[in-house]
């Protein structure tokens, strides 16, 4: 007998074609769909992928994805992309602009005359081939009715190699941004009636961009739009994000979809790994530990001058080690050269790069106390790992960080160097309060597991198949 | 009467809302039986040759009058006035003494002002303003220049337009905004006539040429000329990410506003602005008619100028759904509270509203609804100029 139950799918193309170091929502997308994998029966859920211009379902374990990105990556492959691009990749027209600029510049200042005039005819021309374009893509149009039957022979056509029927959910929850396959969830909908979920994770490319190196606004609205026409729910990992985003479809006009806040897990596994003798070291000393790649927007510099502030103060004998475990991004080449040169602090700064799972978990049990001073966050996983390591966190209040950790956390304005001193030194200088802390966080704080987090996806998805 | 209009644009085959206004004007002047002349010069040299119009002028004498482009209106009217090979070039394009000279828009009002001291002292003067200029103007010019050009070069534009205004024997304004602003400054007859729209019947043809343009898909239609304040308000309204419309709805833009919206920096700018818009560019008269009765909605996303805007007289009388700012409905204010008319003033209103207006049902408004809307068409809009023309005419 067919069965006729709908089919919950898990999109799995992020996971399944990652050829990069792990990512956190690569991680989000591997535990959801482990987690999922327990709850329903084998033919109930399946994995699938985008092929091309289709999805086609992908027949490998959900707890074979872990291991499924390493495969087929060759040392070259990993260390070319590892090796950051010399220059910040353009539009397509900022490239020509850019291409005609150096034209103009090499050229000797008697053709420049010359040369001007003809990029300007260039220009003009480029705009009315587009324009032509534009207007020759509507002459060809074919009449109503021919129209209509090839639309419905469309149809026809993808609906018999879909993998999808009537009914089944779809859940979709990595970097959908990247993929070709997010304007189609539309059509899913509305055409074949399969039910969408996918995830938000936060809107800091539209509501930060000068924290980012390249001007992604454009790209980011559009997806945050698709992402809204094109599901039945989307989940925010935090309440933060899910006003965020409701905002921005209010201020664009974007769809109005459902949402709902989800919690990302935060129990870290068992790890087993080498430790290295750099991290052996630095556990011999106390040290405070900020887990986090190194951006503007994670704000080291105000840990930076919160320290500069405490050595002024004649204290820098008694300052323990800052640890920054995290890769060096764009924009902080300048207050990483301030580091390095200011001879107040410089011994008190240790950066550690491709730290492994039992490396980070050691540094996580041995630091004094875990500090997260970001201008803004889509949720805090380092926060609530820390929390979940019985650490006591010192935060900033902005973004979705208080929902972390509520009453749990110390929160610090990440604008005041000399709060964070303040604080800081309250810290460093009293260890029983530090204790204290700690106590109250072991006791109270609720690890949030992936298997409840997957338990939220699956209540969502009943609500659709319910509907 | 023996009327000669004056204006700065030809009105033969009229593209833009202030030519189609001069043309309805010189229909119902003729239809109330006078002898009309239409005389002036080419504001700018794109426009093509017509008789009675001297040709745009050469843009050294312009620019040592006024330098910016955007006052070259300004210039023209200066150049013609006090310029005697200018002037007479003109004079020579009268063929008779007129009753009454109807001067549309203050640039050429010096010039009337010399023509009659000269030629017709007998005749009476008639302003046909079609906005606040100067504020019109100030707007325009913000845009591009340092506040204090602005400011001097809008002196020079409010300077010519209370010139027009007092010197005149009769003032026509479009809106009640205008004409009251305008009576503070004469105690002579003052006239409203809002701008309207023609009657059309879209054929298959025309639907057919919509159709092409549309790929059937529900679409919101936005026509308008390439005069600056369309543009801005284009992008005022529609920057910031544009969402209001689903990947198989689109936004249809025609007439030369669609040419300086597609080379502008801020389309691409806005997400989703440019893969939901299509453009037209200028189309004929009956694919106008056809995309205007297969529009879902009439978007007027205007955030500057005064005077009224024809393209609303247009949206209305369509029967569709009109979103539109304020600012668009000025003189058109009785019908903010139509059926299927909602008014939006902020960016992100606006955008909100196309997108639930867009997911309803086609409007279907009653006949006698309708029949309210006959008020847009030009012959009510101006259906009062010829028993004012009378009276001002008779003025002594």
């Amino acid at each position: 007998m067919t069965d006729i139950r709908p089919t919950i799918w898990m999109n799995v193309t992020m996971s399944a074609t990652w050829r990069r170091p792990a990512v956190g929502i690569l991680r989000v997308e591997q535990e959801i769909c482990l987690e999922l994998q327990k709850i329903y029966p084998d033919n109930q859920f399946k994995l699938c992928i985008w092929n091309r211009d289709h999805f086609i379902e992908w027949c490998d374990k959900a707890s074979q994805l872990k291991t499924k990105n390493l495969v087929g990556m060759s040392l070259q492959d990993s260390v070319e992309k590892d090796i950051p691009l010399l220059f910040p990749v353009l539009s397509k027209n900022q490239a020509l602009v850019s291409i005609a600029q150096g034209i103009l510049s090499l050229t000797p200042a008697k053709f420049q005359p010359i040369v001007n005039r003809l990029l300007i005819y260039l220009k003009a021309k480029l705009i009315k081939i587009r324009l032509v374009r534009s207007r020759i893509s509507l002459s060809v149009t074919p009449r109503t009715l021919l129209y209509h039957l090839r639309y419905i022979f469309k149809r026809k056509a993808l609906a018999e190699q879909s993998i999808f029927k009537k009914g089944d959910v779809l859940i979709s929850i990595g970097m959908d941004w990247n993929y070709s396959y997010l304007k189609t969830f539309y059509y899913l909908r509305k055409i074949y009636g399969i039910k969408i979920v996918t995830c938000c994770y936060d809107l800091i490319p539209v509501v930060f961009p000068q924290y980012l190196h390249l001007d992604i606004v454009e790209k980011f609205t559009s997806y945050f739009l698709d992402v809204a026409e094109g599901s039945d729910v989307t989940l925010c990992i935090s309440k933060q994000t899910e006003k965020d985003f409701n905002a921005l479809l209010d201020q664009t006009g974007g769809r109005k979809v459902n949402t709902r806040v989800f919690t990302l897990g935060d129990n870290i596994p068992e790890s087993h790994g080498e430790i290295s003798s750099v991290v052996q070291d630095l556990i011999e000393q106390p040290f405070i530990l900020f887990v986090s790649s190194i951006e503007r927007r994670k704000n080291h510099e105000v840990l930076y001058k919160a320290y500069h502030l405490l050595c002024l103060q004649g204290k820098s004998e008694d300052l323990p080690k800052m640890v920054f475990v995290g890769m060096a991004g764009w924009g902080v080449d300048d207050l990483l050269k301030d580091i390095e040169l200011d001879p107040l602090t410089q011994s008190l700064f240790v950066q550690l790069n491709h730290v492994n799972d039992a490396e980070l978990q050691l540094l996580y049990v041995k630091a004094l106390f875990c500090v997260y001073p970001s201008f803004y966050e889509g949720w805090g996983l380092p926060v609530s790992e820390a929390l979940a390591m019985g650490k006591l966190v010192i935060s900033s209040d902005q973004g979705s960080l208080p929902e972390v950790g509520g009453a749990l956390v110390i929160y610090v304005d990440p604008w005041n160097p000399r709060d964070w001193a303040q604080v800081l030194w309250q810290f460093i200088a009293k260890p029983e309060l530090r204790e204290a802390y700690e106590k109250e966080v072991v006791a109270n704080y609720q690890i949030r597991t992936w298997s409840d987090t997957a338990l939220s996806v699956s209540k969502v998805v009943k609500s659709l198949l319910d509907d | 009467m023996k009327i000669l209009v004056l204006c700065t644009y030809p009105i033969k085959n009229p593209l833009h809302g202030g030519q189609l206004r001069v043309i309805n004007i010189v229909d119902v002047y003729v239809n109330a039986g006078h002898e009309v002349e239409v005389a002036g010069v080419l504001g700018s040299d794109s426009y093509p040759a017509e008789r009675g119009f001297e040709s745009y002028p050469e843009a050294k004498h312009l620019a040592k009058l006024m330098p910016h482009p955007f006052m070259s209106d300004w210039a023209i009217g200066e150049l013609y006035a006090s310029n005697d090979v200018y002037f007479n070039a003109l004079v020579t394009k009268i063929s008779f003494t007129p009753d009454l000279i109807h001067v549309e828009q203050p640039w050429l009002f010096a010039f009337a002002l010399r023509y009659k001291s000269i030629y017709a002292s007998t005749s009476k003067l008639i302003y046909g303003s079609q906005n606040i200029e100067h504020q019109l103007k100030q707007a325009i010019l913000s845009n591009f220049l340092a506040q204090n050009m602005v400011e001097k070069y809008s002196k020079l534009v409010e300077l010519t337009e209370l010139n027009a205004i007092t010197s005149a024997d009769g003032v026509i304004c479009v809106s009640e905004n205008d004409l009251e602003w305008t009576r503070q400054f004469t105690t002579k007859p003052t006239q409203l006539a809002s701008n309207g729209v023609s009657p059309w019947l879209a054929d298959n043809t025309a639907l057919n040429e919509a159709r092409k343009i549309s790929d059937i898909n529900r679409f919101a239609f936005f026509c308008a000329s390439a005069h600056p304040p369309n543009l801005e308000g284009f992008f005022d309204i529609f920057s910031q990410g544009f969402g209001s419309l689903t990947p198989d709805q689109s936004l249809v833009v025609a007439g030369g506003v669609s040419y300086s919206i597609s080379s502008d920096y801020r389309l691409k700018k806005s997400a989703k602005l440019f893969e939901r818009t299509v453009f037209a560019g200028y189309v004929s008269q009956s694919c106008l008619n056809g995309l205007l009765d297969t529009a879902h909605c009439i978007v007027l996303p205007l955030t500057q100028g005064g005077g009224t805007n024809l393209k609303t007289a247009e949206a209305l009388w369509s029967g569709q759904y009109v979103i539109a700012t304020s600012i668009a409905m000025r003189g058109f204010e009785k019908y903010i509270k139509s059926p299927g008319v909602f008014i939006a003033d902020t960016p992100a209103a606006f955008k909100r509203k196309l997108r639930e207006v867009m997911n309803l049902p086609k409007l279907q408004l009653s006949r006698i609804e309708m029949d309210k809307r006959r008020a847009v068409l030009w012959e009510s809009t101006l259906g009062s100029l010829p028993d004012f023309i009378q009276l001002v005419g008779n003025n002594r």
